[in-house]
């Protein structure tokens, strides 16, 4: 048998795996009831792995086929089973055991997910769905993990792993074989490509480097921007370079620089003066500032909207029906009343008093009256009967706050 | 003779327990929410509210003044109620004599033209602890900052508001006032 048959047959094999994916399902949830059935009768050990499971569940008869024979059936793949996919709670223990017929029934009624004995690390989502064939298996056709494992052997658990498995049943294209023929194509560079061709005489790489040596001493041409701003000029060189200075020979002679006294005795230069044209002196009158004279200013004219007032002589008087606001009316009625009595002034109004000592440091801000005096209240302006109010001053004097405050209430109104 | 009013250690600030003593807790608040807070009240809740800040004052001067609250001088009196109302900060105290009417002025009070009435009886309830006098201070006149107060007897008190509110002058209701007197 050479490789590629091994590789159809693995290739078939694999087919029948990935199809019969469910199958361990089918045994692992048919071996559950039992398994979870065991704690109940005597308390066995939690539940193994998956593996260890996968080992220990009763492996039905068709699984001690020769895997020969399982290779050497039909290539087509059984047909699927229909297979209904029924959650755990909807279907009756019953049910279960009757499709079921690889497994006897239990003796007692089923315990399919008894949570208090199950470790949730293990089984717990093998045991949480169920599924039940209506159709019974082609025993031939059904491959379990221990005809992998032994069709596998020969190839080697090393160089057969499950990712690479899984990528020949998921119907990976084979790739193609596609006929390149490299000799078609001239070993060309690329356009990228810097290297220069070998030349293949001497007169070929003489003309080759004689164009190079060209190509290099042409400068490309180079302007400068329109609008690149000043820029330093280059130091002239050649013959229009300036001379370096000599400094031995400045620093051994003294140096002779010209003061201004010295320029200004020389004169200007012949150079400075050029065509220099002398201008006549201007002739003819001689101008004088004059005096400063301090402008009076013209009397203005009376504006149009200017009304001057009439001169006193004038025999005009004011309106003699004109009356005084309704809100002095009062005051003056008692002005003119006082004028023609002669009344005594009006009542006494105490002025405010300083209300504040100053004392060391007090804790509230002062009171503004306190640091600049008293603040004085003006006298209101009597608006009483003035009569009544000096013969009570004539007779009354308080001494003291309570006299005052007695006598104001003692003041009885009919 | 009775002693100047001296406002050092009138009030303290504890700013560590965060209180305020001015003869008592006190609680510094803005005018304008006691303004609405008394509009709210009514007439008969600002004015307890107002003989209660005259009685505490009232009891301030009573005890500084001592056994010569009695023979106090207008201007004694005046120095120490003044000083005790710029404290609360309700303005400046004055004090008038219209013949034997006494007249008490409020200058530069916080509540503008509003909350005369607490005004009145703060210095209704002032009178009273000080001097024990019951008395009823009547709002003559006032203006933007300046507002005067008749001290009168229940009747008198009442006998003037009415003449005020039948637009007498407040000058002309106390020359009436002085023209009824000697008759009590």
């Amino acid at each position: 048998m050479n490789a590629q048959e091994q590789i159809t047959k693995l290739q078939g094999l694999l087919e029948r795996i990935q199809k019969n994916a469910a199958g361990p399902r089918v045994s692992a949830s048919a071996a559950a009831p039992m398994k979870l059935a065991a704690p109940a009768v005597s308390p066995a050990p939690p539940v193994a792995p998956a593996p260890a499971f996968a080992a220990a569940v009763p492996v039905p008869s068709y699984a001690d086929d020769a895997v020969d024979d399982l290779l050497g059936a039909s290539p087509e793949p059984s047909p699927v089973p229909v297979e209904i996919d029924v959650p755990l709670d909807s279907v009756p223990p019953v049910a279960e055991i009757a499709a079921a017929p690889s497994f006897a029934p239990p003796s007692e009624p089923f315990a399919l997910v008894s949570s208090g004995h199950i470790d949730d690390s293990n089984d717990l989502d093998e045991v949480s769905e169920v599924r039940v064939t209506t159709a019974m298996r082609e025993p031939a056709v059904e491959v379990t993990v221990a005809a992998i494992e032994a069709e596998a052997e020969p190839m080697g658990t090393e160089e057969l792993s499950d990712d690479d498995l899984v990528e020949v049943t998921e119907g990976t294209p084979q790739p193609t074989d596609v006929d390149i023929d490299f000799e078609d194509e001239d070993e060309q560079p690329p356009a990228s490509s810097q290297r220069s061709r070998v030349a293949s005489s001497m007169d070929e790489a003489l003309a080759a480097a004689a164009e190079q040596a060209e190509a290099e001493r042409e400068v490309p041409l180079k302007t400068p921007p329109p609008e690149s701003g000043p820029q330093e000029a280059p130091p002239p060189t050649g013959l229009s370079a300036p001379h370096a200075p000599d400094v031995d020979a400045l620093l051994g002679g003294e140096l002779d620089i010209p003061t201004r006294a010295d320029l200004a005795a020389a004169g200007p230069t012949t150079e400075q003066l050029g065509q220099t044209i002398d201008l006549e002196e201007a002739r003819g009158p001689t101008l004088e500032l004059a005096e400063h004279r301090s402008a009076t200013p013209a009397p203005s004219a009376v504006e149009e909207l200017e009304v001057a007032l009439p001169p006193r002589d004038v025999a005009l008087g004011y309106d003699e029906s004109l009356q005084p606001p309704p809100e002095a009316r009062e005051e003056l009625d008692a002005h003119r009343r006082r004028l023609e009595d002669d009344i005594p002034p009006p009542p006494e109004s105490l002025a405010q008093l300083p209300s504040v000592q100053p004392g060391p440091a007090p804790a509230i801000v002062p009171l503004e009256a306190a640091a600049t005096g008293p603040e004085v209240i003006a006298r209101p302006a009597p608006m009483g009967s003035p009569e009544s109010f000096g013969m009570v001053r004539d007779t009354f004097r308080p001494s003291s706050f309570v006299e005052l405050l007695d006598a104001s209430l003692a003041l009885a109104a009919q | 003779m009775a002693t100047r009013f001296n406002p050092s250690g009138s009030v303290s600030f504890d700013l560590v327990r965060g209180r305020v003593d001015c003869g008592g807790d006190h609680v510094l608040i803005s005018a304008d929410a006691l303004v609405d807070l008394c509009k709210a009240a009514g007439d008969e809740a600002v004015s307890d509210f107002g003989r209660r800040i005259g009685t505490s004052a009232g009891r301030r001067i009573a005890d500084r003044l001592g056994d010569s609250a009695n023979g106090a001088t207008l201007e004694e009196v005046l120095d120490h109620l003044g000083g005790e109302l710029a404290v609360l900060g309700l303005g400046s105290l004055g004090l008038e004599r219209w013949g034997r009417a006494l007249v008490l002025t409020v200058d530069g009070g916080p509540f503008g033209q509003q909350l005369d009435r607490l005004l009145a009886s703060v210095l209704e309830g002032a009178m009273q602890r000080a001097f024990g006098r019951d008395c009823h201070a009547v709002r003559l006149v006032r203006d933007d900052r300046h507002v005067r107060f008749l001290i009168a007897n229940a009747a008198s008190a009442s006998k003037v508001t009415e003449w005020l509110g039948s637009g007498l002058s407040y000058g002309d209701a106390l020359t009436r006032l002085q023209n009824t007197a000697g008759v009590a």
